[in-house]
């Protein structure tokens, strides 16, 4: 792991604590430090552009960790240095649910820009799971969501062309953002990643995505520049669908 | 406890059952491998049902009120995806849970079908949960298959996204292999093996007829030898490295 500890409590503050797990985790309090009823361990860091976690290093999970600002992804390793993208984490996600069970993790992180984690306390926050149903349930459906996400991502990846392949990445990022009230405009949402990275999340060739987005553009659907998208046209976008679940 | 009278025969998945020792099944209760608790039941309705080859047991949408999990058998868990094809998300073997998923949703949001006849145990979905909220031991041990259930999406997706047809076939056969050694299901270095070529397809997002060209490779290369309904693992290491 390659972080930087940070001291000050940021959670006051946070724009997606309550669009997101944390909100069942941590209370609202209106000072600079958790209220005393708030008896998680939580450990704040910063890391610039790289990988921070590294898959099978062992007892890096104290805890799972919370991506509170920024942009990063998991992704799979194989020994020939190929990659893939298996998730997106926006401002608010868990590295993974799971890593509550996981101490060793069987993926890695890198951040696409700067970003600050919080790692949370395993302990803590197991008891308080045993004593809350409402956080019990909270996380169980955290699970479900998580797996439903990876599921719908091996479905878009059997898309035929690599146009729609990238249409599916997109909305349901989009759709991700929209949830915690992440946008820098009505159409235009923060995507920064490179065209390799997008590569590497569809099972394409950045050749093939470089081709695609400019048609994507060319036929008024979407547009990815300068680290966004913009939907130029909401009823193409929702209507490239060709491969939802039925 | 008075066997002669309650006594049922333990099923294949009894020895690898994700509730073993968990005190959760009255089956377990009744062939005597567990003891029964404090009034003699489990304190979850439950029941066994039974189900013939090719035929659904969940359907995609249906409303969930059980948690199910697979007593004898094998199954898969599929999701009808638009144009008329089929994602197999995973096959399911004796001892595993159906999906994990049904634990905290309200509506099932794949299919669960049966590749043999099965039989499988259902629990009531709200008094399963209660259970697990109720003991940190049972929330564990579910938590740990749940999370087994996470990266099996996580090897899909880097399937279909990077694998050739040889790494994903390689690697479904592997992870079947594995999962069956460590419930002691191997027997003279041979697992028991129902799956037809359109079962792998439909897990790998292949043709049946690449499935078919892989599968003769990996038989011309002495990997394995499929012969009727058994896989024999003739090089595993060298098969492991076909698998990347």
């Amino acid at each position: 792991m390659n972080f930087e500890k940070q001291l000050a409590w940021p959670c006051r503050d946070c724009s997606v604590r309550d669009s997101s797990f944390c909100r069942n985790l941590i209370d609202r309090s209106p000072s600079d430090s958790p209220s005393p009823q708030n008896q998680l361990s939580q450990i704040f860091m910063r890391a610039n552009k790289h990988e921070v976690v590294r898959e099978n290093k062992e007892r890096q999970f104290s805890g799972p960790f919370v991506l509170c600002k920024g942009w990063a992804y998991r992704f799979y390793r194989f020994p020939d240095g190929r990659r893939q993208i298996l998730s997106v984490l926006i401002p608010g996600d868990l590295f993974s649910a799971f890593s509550l069970y996981s101490p060793n993790p069987n993926f890695s992180v890198q951040s696409a820009t700067e970003i600050s984690v919080c790692q949370m306390g395993r302990d803590g926050i197991k008891q308080k799971l045993t004593e809350n149903a409402t956080l019990f349930e909270a996380f169980g459906r955290l699970c479900s969501s998580e797996i439903a996400d990876l599921t719908s991502t091996s479905i878009g990846l059997r898309h035929g062309s690599a146009a729609s392949r990238i249409t599916d990445f997109v909305q349901r990022l989009v759709k991700r953002m929209s949830a915690r009230g992440i946008r820098i405009s009505a159409n235009v949402f923060p995507l920064p990643f490179t065209q390799t990275d997008i590569a590497d999340a569809t099972g394409l060739s950045p050749e093939q995505v470089a081709d695609a987005i400019h048609d994507l553009r060319k036929n008024g659907v979407i547009d990815l520049s300068n680290d966004e998208v913009t939907v130029l046209d909401a009823a193409k976008f929702e209507y490239c669908e060709p491969f939802s679940v039925s | 406890m008075n066997n002669s009278k309650t006594y049922s025969p333990p099923r294949s998945g009894c020895d690898s059952c994700i509730l073993d020792g968990l005190g959760l099944c009255n089956l377990a209760i009744d062939c005597g491998r567990e003891r029964p608790p404090k009034g003699g039941r489990a304190n979850i309705t439950q029941g066994e049902k039974t189900q013939n080859a090719k035929r659904t047991i969940f359907s995609q949408n249906e409303p969930v009120e059980t948690v199910a999990i697979l007593c004898d058998g094998w199954a898969a868990s599929t999701l009808r995806i638009s144009k008329g094809r089929k994602q197999i998300l995973s096959f399911l073997l004796p001892g595993e849970m159906l999906t994990f998923r049904a634990l905290f949703e309200s509506g099932r949001y794949h299919s669960t079908e049966a590749i043999t006849p099965v039989s499988y145990r259902v629990f009531d979905q709200s008094q399963f949960r209660n259970a697990m909220f109720a003991s940190q031991n049972i929330f564990d041990r579910i938590m740990a298959g749940y999370s087994e259930e996470r990266c099996r999406a996580d090897q899909m997706i880097v399937d279909l996204g990077q694998r050739s047809a040889t790494e994903r076939i390689a690697r479904l056969l592997l992870d079947i292999w594995t999962r069956l050694e460590k419930s002691g299901k191997v027997k003279d270095n041979s697992i028991a093996f129902p799956l037809r070529q359109t079962h792998i397809a439909d897990a790998t997002g292949l043709t049946n007829v690449y499935v078919g060209k892989v599968l003769t490779a990996f038989r011309n290369e002495r990997l394995i030898s499929i012969t009727g309904r058994t896989l024999t693992m003739l090089d595993i290491d060298k098969l492991r490295r076909q698998a990347a």
